[in-house]
Parts: structure tokens; sequence; C-alpha cells
């Protein structure tokens, strides 16, 4: 298993000294919900620099008729770049990747909609290689998942969910309203003292829960089934906790065999560093009818 | 040339026989299991049945939704009652997990798969692809503007629907979980519990942060869909009153039929637009269709939703004998109340009321017991199902 982590800044040198040697990188106009994107030539670069590394990339937009041939011309080059695979949302790149039979191996990530194995063995028969699943499903889902499906399965252990995406500027519709100005990106709301972030860059606006995902507890049962991949989302979360945990996830991915004290032992300091306990959905199912049919 | 789909919402059978009755071209229905809608009262298959009978037997037809994003244990079952829909008659499984698909092509390849708006489909190359896997229709997300719906249409050729009016999620389809985070309740199965309509305290700032979305409405730009290529237009609200559903489909079907027919006029349009805008009690916008959606298309203090009390009365006959209509009270009127009616065909008439009988002919001097039966002396028969609303005054 390898731990694949999506940085917030474009110096990948923070992580590479922590360890990390497979990284998730966005794409300038094609990727949203993450701090750092960029551009063709900068990718060319990281591979020269670091050519040990491995590189999936993150296109996670929505596609406009107008980006069509411009993605197009994008993957095609990426193409010749050898990179491990490419993160897709929207059905558009998986339709050119087949239709110009390229080779780069890509990896079915609608945000939510990673709920089950049939869906997932449907991309793995339309030539995907792997998905990372939703965070809205519990582990016993996920795990179910794993043993029914073909696809190389990854699984989010660290990172603020992302709740929502809207094409509509949110923030700035607000302030425009208040005839103010919007001064920061990100800002806070609350509702019935819990707190959530809200983010506008030009794909629109995203919320955020307010509370880190800590899935070290998770970590064990992904790293028992082989999962190829674990993924971090570092936006938002202090270099501190970073320079502490992400060493601390590597250490766990050396072997399989922790006894259960070495397991708890490892949860509790990451809660302690990571100063939450928040487990998102893993342990709790939603509920989606309040309506008895009879 | 086949006329553009009226398509309209049904959360059970008695809204069903409204909206066909109405106008609709066909309607989409949700069952028990595997809807969006999850706590509307839906359909038993039993129902759906009836439903495609009834329907059948106007030259119209069903849609039944299937569009929630599967978690594993929904899967156990699904082919039973797909093939249990199929043999009662439905014409269409409107799906947006794909994984259906490539399932219903297989097993039940006589009936249509429409893509839902669940989807968030935005671009040619996605809709091609959906062509490929055997899609007859995709329903385009709601971001979109005239220009790309038509490039679209021009470059795949597949059948496109769009909404055209209701409520309007503020996020893209597919890409909001906020119900589940803030509620507990799955958003993509059904269970949305429209959190996009709560207030959030903002840092800094007195005024709650909201992101409430306007209604559509798109009256004013049928025309335009119809020239475009459209080929169905959608109106939304599986939960909506029957009212209401009377109304908007009603009013669409008029603009269509005006259009068709060579009929329509800036105040037949005009008109229209009042009407469908009173009955919805938001304000309307055509959001992203002619620009990008901005601050104009939301709400931001807190909106009063002020019940309609415009809907007087159901017509449920007319007593040809007597001369009188007979109704079934819904909201307070009294002798004097200046009223219009409408009915299924599209005829509108207007009077004043001037006697309200009771159900044995006694004279009341007011109708304020909803449900109450009633009878109104009229000279020229009214159709029944008609509905008995204030007159509006433009």
């Amino acid at each position: 298993m390898n731990l694949l982590v999506c940085p917030k800044t474009k110096n990948l040198s923070f992580d590479i000294k922590r360890g990390i040697t497979s990284f998730l990188l966005g794409v300038e106009e094609f990727t949203t919900n993450q701090e750092a994107s960029f551009t063709l030539d900068e990718l060319k670069e990281i591979k020269k620099k670091y050519p040990d590394i491995e590189i999936f990339l993150l296109l996670n937009k929505n596609l406009e008729n107008k980006e069509i041939k411009k993605i197009e011309k994008l993957l095609k080059e990426i193409d010749t770049l050898g990179l491990q695979g490419i993160f897709f949302y929207d059905q558009a790149i998986l339709s050119i990747h087949n239709r110009l039979n390229l080779k780069t191996p890509l990896v079915w990530n609608q945000t939510h909609l990673v709920t089950n194995y049939n869906t997932c063995n449907y991309y793995y028969d339309k030539g995907c290689s792997y998905a990372l699943v939703a965070g809205e499903i519990t582990l016993r889902e996920i795990l179910e998942i794993k043993e029914k499906t073909k696809l190389g399965l990854m699984g989010t252990i660290l990172g603020y969910p992302v709740m929502s995406h809207s094409k509509r500027r949110l923030l700035t519709n607000y302030f425009k309203f208040l005839d103010k100005d919007k001064l920061k990106k990100r800002y806070e709301i609350k509702e019935k003292e819990r707190s959530f972030y809200v983010e506008e860059d030009d794909t629109g606006t995203s919320f955020y829960e307010g509370r880190l995902l800590n899935g070290t507890k998770v970590l064990f049962s992904l790293l028992e089934k082989d999962f190829p991949y674990v993924v971090v989302f570092e936006k938002g979360i202090d270099d501190e906790k970073l320079d502490f945990i992400l060493p601390l996830y590597l250490k766990i991915l050396t072997k399989k065999n922790w006894t259960k004290e070495e397991q708890e032992e490892l949860i509790t300091s990451s809660i302690e560093k990571l100063e939450s306990d928040y487990t998102s959905f893993f342990y709790e199912e939603t509920i989606y009818r309040v309506k008895d049919h009879g | 040339m086949d006329r553009i789909e009226l398509l309209a919402p049904a959360g059970d059978l008695e809204r069903l026989k409204i909206t066909l009755l109405y106008g609709a071209d066909a309607v989409y229905i949700g069952g028990f299991r595997y809807s969006l809608r999850a706590n509307a009262t839906n359909f038993s298959m039993e129902e759906i049945k009836e439903a495609c009978t009834f329907a059948h037997s106007l030259g119209k037809k069903v849609y039944l939704a299937v569009n929630i994003v599967f978690h594993n244990e929904d899967i156990e079952g699904i082919y039973d009652y797909l093939k249990d829909a199929v043999e009662s008659g439905i014409d269409a499984f409107i799906v947006s997990d794909p994984f259906l698909i490539s399932y219903i092509h297989e097993h039940f390849k006589e009936v249509e798969i429409h893509v839902s708006t669940q989807n968030s489909t935005t671009n040619y190359e996605a809709v091609q692809f959906l062509k490929e896997q055997g899609v007859k229709r995709v329903v385009l997300a709601r971001e979109l503007s005239k220009d790309e719906i038509k490039e679209i249409i021009d470059k795949t050729g597949v059948d496109i629907e769009v909404f055209i009016h209701g409520a309007m999620c503020t996020f893209m389809s597919g890409r909001c979980t906020l119900s589940n985070y803030l509620t507990g309740r799955d958003s993509n199965r059904g269970g949305c519990s429209q959190v996009c309509r709560f207030a959030f305290d903002m840092e800094g700032e007195d005024l709650k942060f909201t992101m409430a979305t306007k209604d559509l409405n798109m009256a004013h730009y049928i025309k335009d869909l119809i020239e475009i290529g459209v080929r169905s237009l959608k109106i939304e609200g599986r939960m909506r009153s029957h009212y209401y559903l009377a109304t908007v489909v009603g009013t669409y079907r008029k603009l269509i039929d005006a259009i068709y027919e060579n009929q329509l006029t800036e105040d037949l349009v005009k008109e229209c637009d009042f009407i469908l805008s009173r009955v919805s009690n938001r304000e309307n916008s055509t959001h992203y269709f002619l620009k990008e959606a901005d601050y104009t298309d939301q709400y931001y203090t807190g909106r009063q939703e002020l019940s309609n009390q415009d809907y007087l009365a159901y017509v449920l006959d007319y007593d040809k004998e007597k001369k009188e209509i007979i109704l079934s009270e819904r909201n307070y009127f009294e002798p004097g109340t200046k009223v219009e009616i409408f009915m299924p065909s599209g005829k509108t008439i207007s009077f004043t009321v001037e006697v309200i009988k009771d159900k044995d002919g006694n004279i009341l001097d007011k109708a304020c017991h909803p449900e109450e039966v009633l009878r109104i002396p009229y000279p020229e028969e009214v159709e029944k199902d008609a509905m008995m609303r204030l007159k509006i005054e433009r």
C-alpha cells in the first residue's frame, strides 16, 4: 500500500522530506477543491526534478463544451509523461481517453458517487483502473466494495471533507448583496455551533466540513485488505500536524501485523496530535427515508 | 415534426391524473424504492400499473425515476423491481447511477433509458459517451446556457430534456452532500433535507449567510427551447400541490400550443408569466440560460413563504339539471368574490360568485370549511377536475 498525498502547496519538497513518494496534483483550469494546481510545463519540470516519485493528476471539475478541445489536447500530452494515473470526475474524460486509446490509467473519482461495487465494475469494464471511494459511506460498505470489484480501490484517510460544490459564486454574491468586497477566498460559517468552511475559486464555491477527518483507525483495515493507495488531502491542515502524521502513516504502512495494543497507541497519538477523533461516515450510516411506505 | 414534450412530476396517482388532464404529455414518478424523492408519497407497483394504464389511454407516457446513487445494499432486488415496472407498462427509466444503463440495456432493452440531471452532464462529449452506452435521452445539468444546450444538441443528436420550472438546487446535482453532513440524511438516495435553504452565521457579519435560489421560470423562452431542438421540457416538483401542478402544467401547455399554432403574443407570455409567478410563492429567474447565475438569482434575507390563498375550490362535477357547479372547498370565499375557473382543456371562465349553497341546497353566507361540498349556480357547463381560484388582477 502507498500513501498518496495531495499537497497544499506547489513546493513538493516539504512532503518529500516527510518521506512521501506518491503525489496527487491538480492541473490549472481543470481542478477544483485544491490549493495547488500545476501547468503542464510545471508537471514536466517536476518529473525531471523528481524522476522517482509517482504522480497522479486530479482533473475533477465538470467540463464545459468550450473546454473539450483543450482537455483533449492536455490528455494527449499527459499521456506522453508516463504518469501513474488520472483522477477524473467528468465522463467526457473517460470518453476522450477511450476514443484516443490513451494509456495513462484512469481513477474514477466522482467525489460523492463512488458508493457501490456494481458501478465500480461498470467503470472497470469501461477501462478504469482505480476508484477513490466516496467519503459518505461506511467502512463496512467500503470493504464489501473491495471484495466485489476488480478496480483497485483507494480511500481517503485524512483531510477536511468537501461536502458540496456549486458553480455559483456564493461568497461574491453574498458580499455583493451587502455592498461589500469579498476580502478572502475562504470564510467560516456556523450552524448550531458547528463550523464549516466556504471557499470560492474560478470553478465556483465549495463547502467543507469544519472537522478534520482522522482515518488512522480505518487505515489498519484498509492495509489489511491490500488497498493499493490511501489518500491524504493536505488542504487546510497545519504543517506541524502534517510533520507528525505523514511519517506516522508511512510507519504504519511498513507492516501488517500490528497488535491491537499497538494500533490503539498509534490511533490515540494521532487523535492527540491532530486534535481530532472525527471519523466522518466510516462508522455512521446515513438515512434517507423518514416516511414509512408500509 | 414531433411537438416538444411537456413532462410533469407526480408524487401520487391523484397528482398524476391531474398533470395529464391539464396537458402534460408525459409524467415522471417514483416508486417505493430507488427514487430521489424518498419522502414523497410515491407509487406502489399496483399504482404504477394503474398510472401507466391511465396515461396510455390518453396516448401519454410514464417515466419511472430510479435515480438514486446506489449503495451496495440497494443492489439486491433491483432486477425484480425493474422487471415489475416494465410489466406494469413503464415507458422509460430515469437513472443516474451508470451501472443501471448497461443493466437495463442488457435485461430490458425495449425500455428507454433517460439519464437524470443527477449525473450533472454539462458537455457534448459526456452526452456522446452516454449515447454510446445506449442512452436515449439526457436531462442536462441545470447550469447550462442556451448556446451550450444548442451545441450539445447539434453535436450529438441525443434527445435532450431541460428543466423549465420549479425549485433549483444551489449546488451541482450529485455534488452535494450537505444533507448527509448536517442532518445525517443521504441526499443522493432521496433523503435531501434542503440544507441549501438553511441560514448560517457568517464570520464577521451580522447578516446570515444564505444560498437559497429563486425558482426557475422559463415562460419567456419556451419558443427558444423549441427552436434549438430540445426534446422535452421538464417541470420540477413531485411533492407539489394539485393546484400548483394544474396551474403550472396548464400554463405551459397553453404557451406550447400557442407557439405551434402561431398564436403566441407578448401579452399571452406576460399573462402566463404572471400566473406562474403567483402560484409559486417565490421569486423567479432564468438562472444560467442567458448569463452566468449571479447575486440576483438568490435570496439573502429571511424570506417569508406565504401560503397561497388563491385556490378556492376543486370542481367535482356539473349538475346540468340545476345548472350548478359542484365543488369541494379549499380556501375561504363568499358571495361577491370575483373568481375564475380554469379547466383541464385550457379554457378559463371568470365571474362573480353570487350564491353559495351547501350540498343539500341550503344558502350559505360564506365558504369556510375545507373539503366541504358546495354548489354554485352557473349557466354553462364546467369541466370536471377544473379548479376555481381568486380572479387574478393583472
